[in-house]
């Protein structure tokens, strides 16, 4: 594997690690990659990077169990996540509910928009030949709509892909402490 | 090597390399090699968690274009290299005795 190859899939391995932990680790391994000379055998001698990358996450982690009990205030803070646990699974008929809602108005409000958008857009052509001022703001408003549309599909899709993860690990996180 | 050498061992190893004299990452992995046969993807977690726990600094020094990490050991760590080092002694001399086989006391 080259030396590019393997750092990168490392780095990307590393992802879930804060900054200055993955960019220490990165130091080590593309350190040796340069004193090493020769990538093949390097990236052979280091394994492969998901190996490395589990070695150094399951290190950083165990750090971490061990670091938490200790803290004065860690206690409550894991009973806080225990409780939030338990009030999150009890107002689930609440919650979801609002949650499918939410939903449902994003994507009709997604629909809306492209469709208003699109259809006006396309009118704009035939009225433009009546009136060119009128088709001219029919245009601007099809833009409107067309760009509120791309806006809020963007919005929702960083939710999905970003967004819903980072609230997951925010709620997994807080009940790892009381391990 | 039949034995597996644990955890413990490793960091003792590898503070007692760099007591000697200070060394960049490579070069340590190297030392360390040539006692104990690990892979080289377990010790960068070792010497990260030397680190945390205060036994070694790093800094960096220029090397023809690139960089070297090297590590020092700390006052800390030449504490614990000493608690170490009284450990392995007398694990040692139990395990000589009782291998030639003699009693432990």
């Amino acid at each position: 594997m080259t030396r590019e190859a393997y750092i990168n899939e490392l780095r990307s391995y590393l992802g879930r690690l804060p900054l200055n932990e993955r960019e220490a680790a990165l130091v080590y391994y593309i350190e040796y990659f340069e004193e090493r000379g020769d990538d093949e055998a390097a990236s052979a001698e280091l394994g492969s990077p998901k190996e490395a990358a589990a070695k150094i996450i399951a290190d950083y982690e165990e750090q971490l169990g061990q670091a938490a009990p200790q803290g004065p205030g860690s206690a409550q803070a894991a009973s806080v996540g225990c409780l939030a646990g338990v009030v999150l699974v009890l107002s689930f008929p609440v919650w979801f509910s609002l949650l499918v809602t939410l939903l449902v108005t994003l994507l009709a409000l997604l629909f809306a928009f492209a469709v208003v958008g699109g259809a006006l857009f396309v009118a704009a052509f035939s009225i433009m030949s009546l009136s060119i001022p009128t088709g001219i703001l029919s245009f601007g408003v099809s833009l409107f709509f067309l760009g509120s549309f791309l806006l809020l599909g963007c919005g929702a899709f960083w939710l999905f892909t970003r967004g819903i993860p980072i609230l997951w690990r925010f709620i997994f996180n807080k009940k790892k402490v009381e391990e | 090597m039949a034995f597996q050498l644990g955890s413990a061992l490793l960091e003792a190893c590898v503070l007692a390399v760099v007591i000697k004299e200070d060394a960049y990452g490579y070069k340590l992995t190297q030392e360390v090699k040539q006692i104990m046969d690990v892979s080289e993807s377990t010790l960068y977690p070792v010497l990260r968690r030397l680190q945390k726990d205060g036994y070694l600094q790093t800094y960096d020094q220029p090397y023809q274009g690139r960089n070297r990490r090297y590590y020092t050991i700390t006052p800390a760590g030449r504490e614990q290299f000493q608690g170490f080092l009284k450990q392995w002694n007398g694990f040692r001399d139990k395990i000589d005795t009782l291998m030639n086989g003699g009693t432990v006391q």
